[in-house]
Formats: structure tokens, sequence, C-alpha cells
């Protein structure tokens, strides 16, 4: 009798204490992998069987492929398994992790690209606080979730030139007696090249003038960094080429290149990084668009990416980008053999960190390259120009950055169809589009956003006037409201200092509303002459809010501005939270009124 | 081990028949982390560190009273003497009380890692749930020797009125219910001296990685503190068998 209790109670005991240790709730997968462990069997031995391997220049048939402490140890045909995790590869191609040949990387810049298989970014410009950690990161054969990073660094241009417009300290360059100075400055900090900004024929941004590109060029080379130029016409490609320059980081899409000037860059082993995705987004042609639908892509949009490759460049069609120019020119170089190099130039509007890459690869195919060569120019080729060691190929010895893509045979978009994404040899968990977390989106009922009869509250949805400005993203304008019955007043003073300078109104409330219903946006307006711009914005959004301009030109008469809301491109309509008038982009002071600000379904 | 199954098995009948002792100590840890850990708790990260330092204080119950004030009204009514007339070993005796107690305080633990779990949103992995589990249960074993200590050498009314001290003293200075870092310079020195304060520690070590937490230091301390009473109870036990 005794000696049962014991027994039941020790079995009873030992069961309470199994049934709650084993059903307390555990930290979810993304906890998990904030303590930089990979959420797949992490021993580090892994062995990829008979995958078609493409080794970054051509697809050499079928392998195995073992990565081993972040490495490729051994690439051949039946390799034995002991210790390794093995995973089956027949049916699907190999490559390396893919490179972004042109980018500038902000925020989760990094661990986006790396969810679509981009293993390295090469940033075009950027601020200084983000390359400090670059060398140790990408020294480094850790696990991680982040792409690694490349990058110019500073940018080259003159006070009030291209970069100038970001908000971000510049050191500009303006004559040819400060290169020696401003090229050692980029060694010191760690900028793996140079890039110099040229456009003397730009109707929007001043330039360097062409001795100080050619002295940049001169004192980089001295300090063995290749020159990389951002041009935006064939005339300044041209000159810089006369001068030496080693690649472009845009192709100029205004004039079909001369036989000559192919003939020269083939000759001087330029290269060219044609970035077809953002042209396509400056030309207005919806590529980004169609990339955000792609059932392979979809899935894997993280918040707000979506919305940026819907986005388009300006909001009327820039003159001067015109894809068929940019796509011919592309295949004439490539054509003579003038290498060509993958780049998507994200985050501008239409594109997005990694996604845009797989675009801009099937845009090099539009232009004539063949399925190889485009992936090429996304791996091997790359590498090949910017000296990456151990990147963009498959091969022993390599880094084991690696993506395992869906099919046997890779074609115009296969990159994008991915099976399996390793860094460092570890295999990366795909990130998920994440699911709606407001599905208590109510529709807005009154479109009457204010006739301001009754001081700044909107009539509808609780919705509130007040100033905007860009100081909120650390820009420097500045604006102020008065409410002046019956109407809106607004003072506003655009400064450089933000990307995308704004100051003006604006109306916001504390819910998501879903505004689908409402066709138009329509309200009086009188104001200065200048231009100014509509804002709409959604809770998820990342980068410029999707906006249209209209401009003023007379300053006494009160107009009547009707925006259709389809043309706000990559608004998400059931996803609002407010707007903005403001005036800006163009720098000044201005003084607006505003009435009977309405959404209207006519 | 038959007749240890079967003291034991008395134990708990014991404790089963007469349950208004034993309740008390089970559920007052779990109710003072309830108001504590999770319902004051405003925002904070107090549900995770006094699930570490409850942990503590719900075995010390148990293993104090269980052993101090029970061991000295059966000392006094003559039970033991009784017991060493009888053919089981002595130290049956005392293994049998302390497998009681570990299932008890094993028990007690688990409303208070239920209330953490699902209601004080902790998320441990699955190991740590364990590793947490492991040491709160090794803890009852220093308690259960100064239990012994002071229920062999005292009376029952000096053993209520010493075991309440001490365990008040275990788990204030200790940092039980207070994180010791709160205390002036010479209360924290004294915490040093707590066993609970160490196995807290240790418990603490489990549950957030980002602690600086010198393991090995309060893992010797606590192992060197175990032998110090485990010295203590023998001498109380073989001085009570000689008067």
């Amino acid at each position: 009798m005794l000696q049962k209790s014991f027994y039941f109670a020790l079995i009873v005991s030992t069961a309470i204490v199994l049934a709650v240790l084993l059903n307390l709730p555990t930290p979810t997968v993304s906890e998990a992998n904030s303590q930089r462990k990979s959420p797949f069997r992490d021993n580090d031995l892994t062995l990829i069987k008979n995958a078609s391997v493409f080794d970054g220049m051509t697809l050499i048939g079928q392998r195995d492929v073992e990565l081993r402490e972040g490495l490729i140890t051994s690439i051949g045909h039946n390799i034995e398994a002991e210790d390794h995790n093995v995973i089956d590869a027949q049916n699907r191609v190999l490559i390396p992790g893919l490179i972004d040949a042109h980018t500038h990387s902000f925020g989760d810049a990094l661990t986006l690209s790396l969810n679509f298989g981009v293993t390295s970014n090469i940033d075009m410009f950027s601020p200084n606080e983000l390359i400090n950690d670059m060398h140790e990161q990408r020294a480094s054969l850790d696990y991680t979730e982040q792409a690694d990073l490349f990058s110019a660094g500073m940018l080259a241009t003159i006070d009030g030139g291209h970069g100038t417009q970001f908000g971000i300290p510049i050191q500009t360059i303006n004559s040819p007696e400060q290169a020696e100075k401003w090229v050692a400055k980029r060694l010191e900090e760690g900028s793996d090249f140079i890039k110099l900004v040229y456009m003397p024929y730009s109707s929007y941004f001043k330039s360097i003038d062409r001795a100080t590109a050619a002295a940049i060029i001169k004192q980089a080379h001295n300090k063995n960094l290749k020159v990389l130029a951002h041009v935006s016409s064939f005339a300044a490609a041209q000159e810089l080429l006369d001068d030496g320059i080693d690649g472009f980081v845009h192709i100029f899409a205004d004039e079909i290149a001369s036989t000559e000037f192919i003939e020269q860059a083939k000759q001087q082993r330029v290269f060219v990084i044609p970035t077809l995705s953002v042209i396509s987004s400056a030309a207005h042609h919806d590529h980004g668009r169609a990339l955000s639908e792609d059932s392979a892509v979809k899935p894997y949009l993280q918040a707000g990416q979506a919305q940026q490759l819907a986005a388009n460049i300006g909001s009327q069609k820039l003159p001067g980008f015109e894809l068929e120019v940019a796509l011919k020119n592309i295949e004439l170089l490539a054509q003579a053999g003038v290498p060509i190099l993958a780049g998507s130039d994200a985050p501008n509007p239409g594109t997005s960190y990694g996604a845009s890459l797989h675009q801009e690869i099937e845009l090099l195919t539009a232009a004539g390259l063949n399925a190889e060569q485009a992936l090429s120019a996304a791996t091997g080729t790359i590498a090949e120009h910017f000296d990456l060691e151990g990147r963009g190929l498959i091969k022993i010895g390599a880094r084991a950055d690696l993506v395992l893509l869906e099919g046997s045979e890779i074609s115009a978009n296969s990159s994008r169809s991915i099976a399996a994404i390793f860094k460092n040899g570890k295999q990366i968990a795909r990130k998920k589009t994440p699911k709606e977390t407001s599905n208590s989106t109510s529709k807005l009922l009154s479109g009457e956003l204010s006739d301001f009869e009754n001081g700044l509250s909107a009539n509808a949805g609780n919705l509130r006037w007040t100033k905007t400005d860009d100081s909120m993203v650390d820009g420097l304008s500045t604006a102020s409201i008065e409410h002046q019955q019956p109407l809106l007043s607004v003072q506003a003073h655009v400064k450089s200092g933000f990307m995308f300078p704004w100051a003006g109104a604006s109306v916001f409330g504390e819910k998501v509303w879903d505004i689908s219903h409402f066709s138009h946006l329509e309200f009086s307006f009188k104001g200065d002459p200048g231009s100014y711009q509509v804002m709409l914005f959604s809770s998820q959004l990342t980068g410029p809010p999707p906006s249209q301009n209209f401009f003023v030109k007379d300053s006494e008469d009160w107009a009547t501005i009707k925006l259709d809301m389809s043309d706000f491109k990559g608004f998400n309509t059931s996803d609002f939270i407010g707007l903005a008038i403001v005036a800006g982009p163009a720098h000044g002071e201005f003084k607006y009124e505003l009435d009977g600000v309405k959404l209207t379904d006519q | 081990m038959s007749i240890l199954a079967k003291e034991t098995g008395a134990e708990i009948l014991k404790a089963v028949r007469a349950p208004e002792f034993i309740l008390p100590t089970i559920f007052m840890p779990s109710l003072f982390y309830t108001i504590f850990g999770v319902v004051l708790n405003k925002g904070g990260n107090s549900a995770v560190y006094l699930l570490a330092t409850y942990g503590v204080f719900a075995v010390m119950g148990p293993a104090i009273f269980g052993f101090g004030t029970g061991v000295a009204s059966e000392r006094e009514r003559g039970w033991l003497e009784l017991k060493r007339a009888l053919p089981s070993p002595s130290y049956s005796y005392i293994l049998a009380k302390l497998l009681t107690t570990l299932m008890f305080t094993a028990i007690a633990l688990m409303p208070i890692y239920l209330i953490a779990g699902f209601g004080g949103n902790v998320e441990l992995a699955r190991g740590d749930w364990f590793s947490l589990f492991a040491i709160h249960l090794c803890a009852t074993i220093p308690f259960v020797l100064i239990g012994v200590a002071l229920g062999f050498s005292l009376n029952s009314g000096g053993a209520v009125a010493l075991s309440n001290i001490v365990f008040l003293s275990l788990a204030i200075l200790g940092g039980l219910w207070f994180p010791v870092f709160l205390f002036p310079e010479f209360m924290q020195t004294l915490a040093n001296f707590m066993p609970s304060f160490h196995l807290a520690e240790l418990a603490l070590s489990i549950v957030d990685t980002s602690k600086e937490c010198a393991i090995g230091y309060h893992t010797l301390t606590i192992f060197v503190m175990t032998l110090g009473f485990l010295a203590l109870a023998i001498f109380a036990w073989l001085r009570q068998r000689s008067l």
C-alpha cells in the first residue's frame, strides 16, 4: 500500500512535470534567428547532390558540391555523404550567390536582398556610417541573414549636383586641385572604388566639370582604385571614356551609341551596369509592377516592397530616358564584347532590394543577352570586374554563397524560382510576405476632408489637419499652417536637406481607412506660382510616398485641382492613413490656401 | 529500496491526508508570482526575472518548513525515538522526506511556469525550460539541509519562529522578491552569503542570456555552501541522537 502510493506519486508528479515542460511556450522562429543560428541543421557541413552547376560563367553539368565552414570545399561526382546535411538537387540548378552591382543600401536592404538570393550588394554611394562595418562583416564566414556590402562610399559631385538632394552630408568636390585630397579621404574611409557624377548637359543638376572628373580619375588610378561614372547622356559618356573611366553605372538612354564609342569602350575594357530596371521606371514602363505580381516573387515581398515596385520615378515620363534606346545600346555593347553587369539601382521608385535584380536579369535578355550571359552578368562577370575574390563563382575555395534554382535549365526568369539560399555555407530561411495585420480596416464613409468651416478637424473619419515637412526625416524644410475661416492658409519653406523635400499641410487620423470606393481627390487651391505635390500615405509605407505633382502659374485666382486616384502609382487604396498637399520638390518659399478638400467617386 | 519506497509512501500519504499544511506552501508562491510578475507587471521584463527568482522561492517553503517545523514536532512527540527502535535504517527517514519534498516542489513549480508562459508571455527554448526546472529542483537540496539542521536543533515552537526568520531573510536578502541591484551596497554584499542569491543568479543566467553571469563562481559557492549545510545537518542529527 505504502509502496504503491510512492510509485503512484512518483509517476503522477513526473507526468505532470513533463506535461507542463513540454507544452510551455517557446520563442517563435524570428526570435530564434536573432540568436544567429541557422534554422536548418547547423553542422556547417553540407552536400548538395546532383545539381546542374552554373559556375558563374557557364553551365558545367551535373556535380555534387560540398560546403564546409562557409566555403566550397569540394566539387565532383558521387561525393560520399558522411556527417553532411544532404540536399537533393536533382533537376535543380546551383548558381553562385547573386550580386547586385548597383544599389544604395539603406535600412533593411541587406536582409531584403538576401531574401531574394542576392548575397552581395555593391553600393554606388552610401553614407559613411554604413560602410564603417562592411569590411569586417563581409570578411566573416559566420551565419548571417544579411548580404555583404561593397561600396563607393561618398560620391564625387559638386555643390548642388546630383547626390546632394538626398539630405545626406556630402563632401563635394568643386575643382581639379581638390581631387588628390578627396580621393585620399575615400581611401581612408574604406571606399572600394570611386563613383563620380558627371552630368554637364543636365538641366536639373549642376555637375563637376570635365577637368575635375579627369583629375579624380587620375588620382584614383594612382591609388589603384577604379572609377565608375554616373552619366545620363551619350555625350558625357564619350568625354569620360576619353579621360579613362573604368565603367558606367547606368546606360545612357538619350541617344544610340556610335560605333566609335563602342569600339573604344571595348579597347579600354570598360564595363557597363545598365540599370534597365530604373530606366524602365523613369520611362513609366511598369516593369516593377509586373514583377511585384510575379508568382515566384510576390510571396516573398516584405512590407512596402510591392508598393515600391509598383511606383514609377516622377509623375510624368522623364525626358532623356528611352527604354528602347537603352536596350539597343546594351545590345550593341554586348555584341561588341563590352562586359555588361547587372544592377538594379534599388531602392529607386519602381525597384526594390533583391527582387529587382531578377527583373534586371530578364531585361538584359530583352537587350539580346542569352540566359547564361544574363545570369553571368549578375554573378561571375561582376566578381571579375570588381575583383570580388571568392564571390560570384562556384569553384573550390570560393565563399559558399549559393542559390539553388528550380528546374534543370536556366532561362530569362529562372533566377527568381528559388529553391534554397545559402549564405556563408548555411541555408537561410526565406521570409514570406507577412500577413496583413489590420483586417479591421473600415471604409471611410464621407470623403469630406474639410471645407475648413469648423476648424482643422475633417468631417470624415476623425482626421485632422496639421503642418507637415521633411524635418520628420531629418530634412530642413519648414511649414506652418493657420486656419483662416473658411480656408486653410499655409506657409512653406522648402529647403535642400532630404531626397524628396516637402513642406505644407497634411491631414491624418489614427486609423487605417479603406478609400478604394473613391476615384478622385478634389480641392480648391490658390497660391504662389511653383511646383506642388499631393502625397498619399499608407501604414505600410517604405520609401517615398506615391504622389502627383501640379503646377501653379497664376497666384491670383482659385483653381480646382482634380486628381485621379489611380495615378497615385503604387498606392494601396485600402490602406490610407492620410494625405499631404505640399510645396516641393523645387526649393523656395511658398504661401498658399486650401479649401474644400474632398474624395469623390466621380 | 523497498523500505525507502514505503517510508516515502507514508510521507506522501501524510501530506495528502493533511493538505492544510502542504497546500499553502505550494500555492503561495504561485499567487505571489501572479500578483508581482504578471498583474503588476507594466511593460518591463519582470515576468521573466521573477520566474527565475520565484522558482527558487517556491522550493524554499516546502524544504525549510517541511523539515524545520515538521522534524522538530515529530522529534518532540517521541516519534524519532520510536523510529530508532524500528528495523528501517535511520537515513531512510531523511531520504523519504527529501524525496517527498522534491516531488512536492516539482509540482509546486508547475503553476508558476504555466502562469509565466501563458499569463506573462515568457518564451524560453525547450531546453531552457528543462534547465530552469533542473536548477529549481536542485535548489531544494541546500534548503532541505537547512531545514534538517533547524528541526534537529530546536523544539517545535523555536523551529517555527526561526524557520520563518531564515525563510524571509533568504527570500528578501537573496533578491528573490526584488533584484539585488536595487539594494544599498552593504545589503548587496550580504546577498553573497545567501544560498538563495546564488541559486537565483544561476536561474537568471538561463532565462536572460544577455546577462553577465559568473556561472562558475555561483556554482562553486552554492556547492561549498551545500557541503556546509550538510555538515551542519549531520552535526545536529548526531547531537539530538545523543541527547
